[in-house]
């Protein structure tokens, strides 16, 4: 009976397994483990490849925390000529406010105002009291002011990292760096804009991270620009004056060593503008550059230039000074009598307005209208800093006979120091173009446009040199260098009246050391200076501009490496 | 042989498997440090920048000038003149002579 239970199982296993068999043919067993495998291999492969792509190039990592390297470079840094640093950042934190989850706003508002002294307790509450769901309490804190708030110990109260302008040296060289502001907020970060001098006329150079330069180099001397501006700011003090400029250029390159502006400001607490009605009364008003004033006898050196330079003249030829001259309804006098005539030389060392008005009739109007053109006295200057844009020299309007000879002494013409600067450059250093710079140049030796002959220039140097030695600025002590130059005392328009003021004046000392090759120009310009050191009161720019640039130059001369030859 | 070579496939399989596993827990490693190392450095960075500010404002002209006024007795550092300089030796006999003048 189990038996037949069995065969009967069997017969019908067998039976089902033929069915099967005549129905479905079994694939190929090999056939299914080929799909295993080659599904097997393309996964490793692909797994293989893309681990391998990881391992060669890690920074292809998916990764949302970015963290990206030399983020400090928000805004690059402005270097002096010896790459002394002049402008960086540094980064502090912001500090901003959600209200609303604030637990003791009371608190939060005493501790504050403790912490920061500066804030106003009343908008202060405004921001914490309000139904504003963010609020910024300051732009800027220190790392101790941080720690202090962090021990308020309330929530609500964040911190945002934030990149801050610094300026090192403080109010040295204010005036050419100029300042920043923040531009578009937000809590991660915030931009820096400049504002005014190299900030503003390179902000987008400053701010470009591809831009391929690291800093940008002025051709500033800074230890020599704060040395300046100290005794600019005491000779200013000791002469009563308003305010001066002194511009310091390389002659040979028009690199500006040094360009001074008092009164000065800091530019780590930049004031605002405060003064509309007459700008130039603000701290934050670049004088060597923004100032423009009619700088009087300082002009007498270029008609002399091009006279000789055209060969009317020698520097020996006399001239009449005996008389005024009548031009055009007005008379032209000198400030005291000279004789009846005077040399060449002697009309710029004793400075005789009649001797230079005789010299430019001979030249005529067009020629020296050109002369002064080709100088850069009637343009813009080249100097890259924005408040050039805005200081066009004033010139008359018709160069008649009248505006003619009033311009060959300085008169009726008004430029800025750094324009004077320029062309006095050009008298001295071999009498080529160059263009006022505040970029240190790489490139030297550049081939410019002759605009006096190498001998005329010479002789310029040789008559600056007498002025010094026995003229108008023979009494200041130049601390034993080779100086030359020519004063200038013009008085000031006066706004309100029109015509001048009679007891206020524009004093200038222009100058060029060491004379033997005049390789650097010197400008000192004050405004309203009055000594008062003597028995009487002095206003000429002997007694005024003069002391202050010989000062100058005995102390700058020797860092200027004058003598290496 | 076909055995073997099956064998063979599947401890290459298992090794490579066990490969990729390491591999990406290396990876998730080493992605962690980068990220550290360069907070470092940007903290590094960040504190050369702070420390060049500081030693340009230690050096300012300004601030010279006032700690060389302040210690003038001990210190006795007067400015440069002409006189101190002297470039070629030769001239130190002129030299002299120019000095008694001044």
């Amino acid at each position: 009976m189990r038996q037949l239970m069995i065969n009967n199982f069997e017969h019908f296993n067998s039976k089902v397994y033929k069915n099967n068999l005549n129905n479905k043919p079994i694939k190929s067993p090999t056939f299914r483990i080929y799909i295993l495998l080659f599904t097997f291999i393309f996964l490793f492969i692909a797994i293989g490849t893309q681990m391998v792509l990881m391992a060669i190039n890690p920074i292809s990592i998916n990764d949302k925390k970015k963290v990206i390297l030399n983020d400090k470079f928000d805004r690059k840094n402005i270097l002096d000529k010896n790459g002394v640093l002049l402008a960086t950042n540094v980064k502090v934190n912001s500090l901003y406010a959600h209200p609303f989850e604030i637990i003791n706003k009371e608190k939060v508002l005493n501790s504050l105002i403790k912490i920061f002294p500066d804030l106003d307790i009343d908008t202060l509450k405004k921001k914490l009291y309000g139904n504003k769901t963010f609020v910024w309490l300051r732009k800027t804190i220190s790392p101790e002011q941080q720690i202090l708030v962090k021990d308020i110990g309330q929530p609500g109260l964040y911190f945002g990292p934030r990149q801050m302008r610094i300026y090192p040296n403080g109010t040295s060289a204010a005036h050419i760096l100029g300042g920043t502001r923040y531009g578009l907020e937000s809590v991660e970060s915030a931009e820096i804009l400049g504002i005014a001098g190299v900030e503003l006329f390179f902000n987008d150079k400053l701010s470009d991270k591809n831009y391929f330069l690291e800093h940008i180099q002025l051709s500033i001397d800074i230890k020599i620009q704060a040395l300046v501006e100290e005794i600019l700011e005491n000779g200013i003090k000791l002469m009563g004056a308003k305010g001066g400029s002194v511009v310091l250029m390389n002659s040979k390159t028009g690199e500006i060593i040094s360009l001074a502006s008092y009164p000065k400001f800091n530019p780590n607490l930049r004031p605002k503008n405060l003064f509309k009605n007459d700008p130039s009364n603000s701290p934050i008003f670049n004088r060597g550059v923004q100032g423009i004033y009619e700088l009087g006898s300082v002009f007498k050196i270029f008609p002399v230039a091009l006279a000789l330079e055209t060969e009317l003249i020698e520097t020996d030829t006399k001239f009449n000074t005996h008389n005024p001259i009548r031009i055009g309804g007005r008379t032209i006098s000198d400030h005291k009598y000279f004789g009846p005539s005077l040399s060449v030389e002697d009309i710029i060392i004793k400075s005789s307005n009649i001797g230079t008005v005789r010299i430019t009739q001979k030249i005529g109007s067009n020629n020296l209208k050109k002369f002064y053109n080709d100088l850069g006295l009637l343009d813009f200057t080249t100097l890259e800093l924005p408040e050039t844009k805005g200081t066009k020299p004033q010139q008359p309007k018709k160069w008649k006979n009248l505006e003619t000879a009033t311009a060959s002494y300085g008169h009726g013409i008004a430029v800025s120091p750094v324009h004077l600067a320029t062309a006095y450059s050009i008298m001295v250093n071999g009498g080529y173009k160059i263009n006022p710079t505040i970029l240190k140049k790489t490139k030297t030796n550049i081939k410019n446009d002759q605009i006096i002959s190498q001998s005329t220039s010479k002789e310029i140097r040789l008559i600056l040199e007498k002025v010094v030695t026995e003229g108008t600025a023979r009494e200041s002590n130049f601390g034993g260098y080779g100086v030359g130059g020519k004063t200038g005392t013009a008085e000031k328009p006066n706004p309100i009246k029109g015509g001048y003021y009679e007891d206020k004046v524009i004093s200038t000392f222009a100058s060029a050391f060491p004379i033997t090759t005049g390789n650097f120009v010197l400008v000192v310009t004050l405004d309203e200076p009055e000594n008062n050191f003597g028995s009487e009161s002095y206003r000429y720019a002997s007694k005024t501009a003069v002391p202050v640039a010989a000062k100058i130059i005995s102390r700058v001369a020797p860092l200027l490496d004058l003598e290496k030859k | 042989m076909r055995i073997v070579l099956f064998t063979i496939f599947f401890i290459f399989c298992v090794i490579s498997t066990i490969w990729a596993y390491k591999m990406n827990y290396e990876t998730r490693a080493k992605k962690k440090q980068i990220i550290e190392i360069t907070k470092k450095i940007n903290f590094t960075l960040n504190r050369i920048e702070l420390l060049k500010a500081e030693w340009g404002f230690l050096n300012s002209p300004e601030r010279l000038s006032k700690l060389v006024d302040e210690n003038f007795l001990n210190l006795s550092l007067i400015p440069i003149s002409k006189k101190n300089i002297v470039y070629d030796l030769k001239t130190i006999g002129n030299f002299n002579e120019t000095t008694n003048d001044q």
